[in-house]
């Protein structure tokens, strides 16, 4: 196809041109009236002239369709700017006239020689100027070929360039900068006005206003600096800062307070992990300290147990042991667990969770305990999945913590209520359950730890159950969210 | 007779500790930190360590590496400390077990007879047998037989939780969710079936675990389902 249309467009132009200038040609014959052939020439006239027409709006159309697809009929004339093109078109023109006049003062050809001359260079004129104007056609593609147009817009991008690289520069440093120029402008004016005897006074006072001029901007452009490294030195990064050159005593001063404010966070910073690591040591040590002798308490009361001593009393005695050693333990890894927890010492992998499948499988855990108090699970909002944010084993533990409590401390034969409840995203799983004994006591005092409610101090547990419940949802992004109301206690686990 | 060496900078542990062993019927030395500990192993015939963790001078994890370098003999690690991490660390750098403190006694014993057990019998047992046996550390069924085994003792299971047993251990680590088993044990789907098989896993591991509070094989992962933890 390319080549067809290259060799297609080659030929339309050939006869273009040879119509051209047949026409011209013959338009010439007649009016000086040279050769008597005059309906020849009236003949060659009107068929070339219309030949050439429809030829020129062929060639035309071709170049229109052409233009810019990258296809072969578009010229090289197309790459140009148009005032470019126009300009060597009618550098063409004037091209040919000169030839035409060389021709015809130095060579015997005579008068014929005008049209040829003359109509070619008219010919190649058109062809040229329409031919890339078409090409141009459409799309906004005249505008964008046109050199002033190009010009403007490198002029724009230069000024843009310069007011962005300089945003410190606030309007008001903008004006002064502004004002400096026409300053200097206007001096160089004056400068240029004035006769000899002040000649040498005006540059010395240019001079002087250059270099105050000078100075400023100097400044400026350090203070920029400057901001630039006390930003990247409040937000902690210190790689980003950079050393200023030939820097002034003042900027000196400032970058030397920059450099103490480092100092002092890095100190702040290794303070804060050695804290940290202290924390870590020391609930590993405690955890330890406590669990070993606790072994030994555990394992010789079990070695006295299997004495089988026929003393009554002592057996008696051991079995006060046995439970007093289980709840110390209970106790010590309650302690270690919210001392973990609230000294925010825990792993926490916060993913996915389904909160239906959770309290499914905490039904199961918990259903023989709180059949043993005639305890009715009633759970709502479990029908599809509810996806929380959560670490499945923390979320794990609070559930039972709570409803471990709830099976401790809920009245015989009452229903217990789990709804899961969704809105204004948030995913809320309350807990509501029918207090056994008077609840003399407020939620706030009851999430403290160590505290229970009066009357269950008979009973197991150690008092950090909500407590721990509490750290962990906070750790897990969420809150738990305790009331009292007469016997009724809820307790929401809020995302 | 086989020899046990008991290894805690703790003298009161180290003498419980062998009381209950001696009670097994096996030979035991004792050593209060890493170093004494390796002395014995380079002397002796040792056939299984219970290694303690926190100890001055060498701790329980650098003692481990070194034992490695030499012998292949199983360590029960005895930890303080029962964060996940730890343990898995522990295990990563070739032991064979863990067990808490405090411990409890029947657990202790009857871990280090079946880790024993095992070293013994390594290659001992015919193709045949294998193929029916699913195992995971010291719990063991035979498909053959439907007999389970935790470290030597026979376990009694209804028919569900054997088959529940049996679905967790033949793909130890996946989580299988409350719906999948049942689907995959009751053959229907499951229409709030998932706190029956709550129940179901909690009986299950009261029967296999020493401590159903702490389980060792029986994991639940909260929010998504079950598995057996190898």
């Amino acid at each position: 196809m390319e080549k067809n249309d290259k060799v297609k467009y080659s030929i339309i132009t050939a006869l273009y041109y040879a119509a051209g200038l047949a026409g011209a040609t013959g338009i010439f014959d007649l009016w000086t009236g040279l050769s008597g052939y005059e309906t020849i020439c009236e003949i060659v006239c009107i068929v070339s002239l219309f030949a050439g027409m429809v030829l020129f709006a062929t060639k035309l159309n071709l170049r229109y369709r052409g233009a810019g697809k990258g296809m072969p009929v578009s010229t090289i004339t197309d790459l140009l700017p148009f005032e470019i093109v126009l300009g060597l078109a009618f550098g063409g023109f004037l091209g040919t006239l000169a030839l035409m006049a060389f021709i015809y003062n130095y060579s015997g050809m005579g008068f014929d020689v005008i049209p040829v001359c003359g109509g070619a260079g008219v010919l190649f004129f058109l062809d040229m100027v329409t031919g890339t104007l078409a090409s141009r056609a459409g799309e906004k593609r005249f505008r964008d070929s046109l050199l002033v147009v190009w010009l403007g817009r490198k002029i724009l991008k230069l000024a843009e360039a310069f007011f962005t690289k300089f945003p410190v520069l606030s309007g008001l440093e903008k004006v002064s900068a502004g004002l400096m120029i026409i300053q200097v402008i206007s001096l160089l004016a004056v400068a240029s006005h004035t006769t000899n005897g002040y000649l040498e006074l005006a540059f010395l006072l240019f001079l002087l206003t250059v270099g105050i001029d000078a100075f400023v901007l100097l400044v400026f452009f350090q203070m920029k600096d400057v901001k630039k490294n006390l930003k990247a030195a409040a937000l902690g990064k210190y790689d980003d800062m950079y050393e200023i050159k030939h820097m002034l005593p003042q900027m000196k001063d400032y970058m030397a307070a920059i450099d103490d404010i480092e100092v002092g966070q890095k100190n702040a910073a290794e303070r804060l992990l050695k804290s940290e690591r202290m924390k870590t040591e020391l609930i590993t040590n405690v955890s330890h300290d406590l669990r070993t002798p606790l072994t030994s308490i555990i394992n010789y009361v079990d070695l006295l147990d299997r004495e089988k001593l026929d003393n009554e009393k002592a057996s008696e005695y051991i079995e006060v042991l046995k439970r007093q050693s289980s709840k110390l333990k209970k106790l010590t890894d309650d302690l270690i667990e919210v001392s973990k927890a609230s000294s925010g010492n825990i792993e926490m992998k916060l993913e996915d969770c389904d909160v239906s499948v959770l309290i499914g499988q905490a039904e199961g855990e918990f259903s023989d305990k709180l059949k043993a108090r005639d305890l009715k699970l009633e759970i709502s909002g479990t029908e599809e999945p509810v996806n929380v944010t959560a670490d499945g084993r923390y979320l794990w533990r609070v559930f039972d913590n709570l409803l471990s409590n709830i099976s401790k401390y809920a009245m015989k034969g009452s229903r217990v209520y789990i709804d899961v409840v969704r809105n204004e995203g948030h995913t809320s799983v309350i807990f509501k359950n029918i207090s056994e004994e008077k609840l003399n006591i407020t939620a706030d005092e009851l999430m403290e730890r160590f505290v229970r409610g009066d009357s269950s101090r008979t009973t197991e547990g150690s008092g950090l159950g909500l407590s721990i419940a509490d750290s962990l949802m906070r750790m897990m992004k969420g809150e738990l969210v305790v009331t009292v109301d007469g016997d009724l206690f809820k307790a929401e686990c809020r995302f | 007779m086989y020899n046990v060496l008991i290894c805690d900078d703790d003298k009161d542990i180290r003498n419980a500790l062998e009381i209950y062993l001696s009670g097994q019927d096996y030979r035991i030395f004792k050593a209060e930190n890493g170093e004494a500990a390796l002395k014995v192993l380079k002397e002796n015939e040792i056939h299984l360590v219970l290694l303690d963790i926190m100890m001055p001078e060498m701790d329980g994890r650098v003692c481990l590496t070194k034992i490695r370098e030499f012998s292949n003999v199983p360590v029960i690690f005895l930890t303080a400390m029962n964060e996940e991490t730890d343990i898995i660390m522990g295990l990563g750098l070739g032991a064979d077990d863990y067990i808490t403190k405090p411990f409890n006694a029947l657990e202790l014993t009857a871990r280090v007879a079946s880790h024993i057990r095992r070293y013994d019998r390594l290659g001992g047992m015919n193709k045949q047998e294998e193929s029916n046996v699913l195992r995971v550390a010291g719990l063991e069924i035979n498909d053959a037989t439907k007999a389970v085994m935790l470290d030597g003792n026979p376990v009694n299971l209804t028919k569900t939780e054997y088959e529940i047993l049996k679905l967790l251990m033949s793909h130890p680590g996946q989580v299988f969710s409350p719906e999948q088993i049942y689907e995959n044990i009751w053959n229907e789907e499951c229409l709030g079936g998932e706190s029956t098989v709550a129940v179901h896993i909690r009986h299950l591991r009261e029967k296999i675990e020493y401590d159903p509070g702490k389980p060792r094989y029986l994991k639940v992962v909260w929010g998504h389902g079950y598995k057996i933890e190898d």
